[in-house]
């Protein structure tokens, strides 16, 4: 029952399904009955944190190097239980200004700066252009596997095609329009999307429930439990060592140390996050669940991804088979065709849900914080003399989020096929925690100034496409690869010591990426 | 101390109570051999540990007054 067909039929009724809910949640929310004034829900839709990476990833990393993915959920959790004072301030803070976005709120911090406020719109639009492409390529790659059944081939051993037959173009011009119809068919003076919150707690509920459908079979029905997969394993050469991971390098702690650090700092300050968790918020009292909740959610949600990354390393002996696409794969060798489309719908859910709150954030910011300031300023075209500017603002946002995604696929055609899920998503990670300093300095310390948040940020940035964004491109592009080499290894000159400290330990993965390359 | 900001330090405790223990050294003394119901030490110890905190997470926000 894998035809292509199916496979394309279901996709598209998954998207009028969600498409269905934000409409239902809208109309209600126009009614002044919210269906998403609730703990649960408010909850459920910080669970959009989980994407692409989470579902397909996790299991990639973990088959590589054992318990490392783990940092990425435990962060976050010990982020959270500051949120009973740090989030509720941010929150107070951001209904008392009406904050819109998180360039907004980084600009309101210091004195309503314009240019700080562009200078965040920018970094993190380039920031987070790997992440979207991280979810463009578990998507299409996801999407080519299921397509092969019986078979089991990688999407790498296709060969190459050309743009136009490209899935990873399509899946990114799919979600483009449907960002559209979902995100920007009305302009809230708020920026509240009901709707689009909605739909976003029910795809966190999909991912939840196909992730652990595909885990519990592995584990229990492939495997004989728990026990027998790690015994297996601990009895396979090559997977013994995964066993005690953290051995050896004594350097492994302190990159699982900043690995934690990082997703800290990337549960409050992706653009998609604060857009969840801060401008979506309706009630202050739904942090007190979202408390617990939310890390109930991703402990549940990482349960068995250490089982389903043994179990497709055992499964699929020699590494033919890319780990990152255990979940898919391993149903599909035991010709489970309904788990199977299971767990492509819960990627499907995993990316899209990532997709459209990022770039319904990140459009609201291009438009508010970047392009109207400019276009407000020039006085030939005379904007402020206009009654109605919807049309221009919607058309602004539009504009934007097929740009992002258009950037997204971008990235992933010239550098996204090198790299793992995880390492594509982590640069994004490093971008958001630029952003760190400023916002803690800007709500917990007077001292803090516009100038140096703005020096802070642009040296962040530019360590970070130094180090992270110029080598990834240098993977593929040989004439820059020599050039990059040999920068690589002259010691970084750092011009902010937090900037240096938080790239330290992806400074040693891009040695290695060029190194190896 | 209201209850309320007494729930704030009590997670900055448990806050700081988790950067200990997923962090070198305590890390450390679990990354040995074995197993504990059939699940490496460290993975064991990693998920309860996890599960220990967001337990008393819980606790704290829900517990009746």
């Amino acid at each position: 029952m894998l035809q292509g067909w199916i496979i394309v039929c279901t996709s598209f009724a998954y998207l009028g399904l969600l498409f269905a809910i934000a409409y239902y949640a809208d109309k209600r929310a126009d009614a002044g009955r919210s269906v998403i004034a609730s703990p649960y829900i408010y909850s459920l839709s910080l669970a959009v944190y989980a994407t692409a990476w989470t579902f397909y990833g996790s299991v990639g990393r973990a088959a590589s190097d054992g318990i490392g993915f783990l940092p990425i959920y435990i962060g976050p959790t010990l982020m959270i239980a500051l949120w009973w004072v740090v989030m509720r301030k941010i929150l107070r803070i951001s209904k008392q200004n009406r904050i819109t976005s998180l360039a907004d709120f980084i600009a309101s911090r210091y004195g309503k700066s314009a240019l700080l406020g562009g200078a965040v719109t920018v970094i993190a639009v380039i920031g987070i252009v790997p992440y979207i492409s991280l979810q463009l390529k578990a998507v299409s790659n996801g999407f080519l596997i299921v397509m092969q059944y019986p078979e089991i081939v990688m999407p790498a051993k296709l060969g190459a095609v050309p743009v136009a037959q490209d899935t990873a173009l399509w899946v990114a011009l799919i979600l483009a329009l449907f960002t559209i119809a979902f995100g920007t068919r009305h302009l809230d003076a708020a920026e509240h999307h009901e709707g689009m919150v909605a739909a976003i707690a029910f795809e966190s509920l999909v991912k939840l429930l196909a992730f652990l459908a595909v885990g519990i079979y592995v584990t229990f029905v492939v495997y004989d439990g728990l026990g027998d997969v790690f015994a297996r394993a601990a009895a396979n050469r090559e997977l013994a060592p995964l066993l005690t991971p953290l051995e050896g390098l004594a350097g492994n702690y302190a990159s699982w140390a900043w690995l934690t650090i990082l997703s800290m700092a990337a549960i409050m300050f992706l653009p998609r996050q604060f857009q969840v968790a801060v401008i979506e918020n309706k009630d202050e009292r739904h942090l007190n669940k979202a408390i617990w909740l939310f890390p109930v959610y991703m402990l549940a949600i990482n349960l068995f991804v250490l089982p389903i990354a043994f179990g497709g390393r055992l499964h699929f002996p020699g590494g033919s088979v890319d780990a990152d696409t255990f979940v898919l794969t391993i149903p599909m060798a035991e010709k489970q065709e309904l788990l199977a489309l299971l767990v492509f719908i819960g990627g499907l859910s995993a990316a899209t849900g990532m997709v459209i709150v990022e770039t319904i954030a990140l459009s609201t910011m291009v438009c508010n914080d970047l392009v109207m300031p400019v276009l407000l300023r020039l006085r030939s075209l005379r904007l402020n003399e206009r009654p109605d500017l919807t049309g221009l603002l919607l058309g602004i946002r539009r504009g934007a989020i097929v740009f992002v995604l258009l950037l997204g696929y971008l990235y992933f055609r010239v550098a996204g096929e090198a790299y793992a899920l995880v390492s594509i998503g982590l640069m994004s990670f490093v971008a958001a925690a630029q952003f760190f300093p400023s916002i803690i300095g800007g709500i917990l310390w007077k001292g803090a100034t516009r100038l140096g948040a703005l020096a802070g940020l642009s040296a962040g940035f530019l360590v970070w496409i130094y180090t992270l964004l110029l080598p990834s491109f240098a993977r593929f592009c040989i004439a820059m690869k020599f050039g990059i080499a040999i920068a690589a290894r002259i010691p970084m000159i750092t011009t902010t010591i937090i900037s240096s400290m938080r790239v330290k330990p992806f400074w040693f993965l891009d040695m290695t990426c060029v190194l190896r390359s | 101390m209201s209850e309320f900001e007494g729930n704030g330090q009590r997670l900055i405790a448990l806050c700081l109570l988790g950067c200990v223990l997923f962090n070198y050294p305590v890390l450390a003394l679990f990354n040995v051999p074995g197993t504990v119901l059939g699940i490496p030490v460290l993975y064991a110890y990693l998920f309860g540990a996890w599960a220990a905190l967001v337990a008393l997470m819980a606790w704290i926000v829900e517990r009746r007054r």
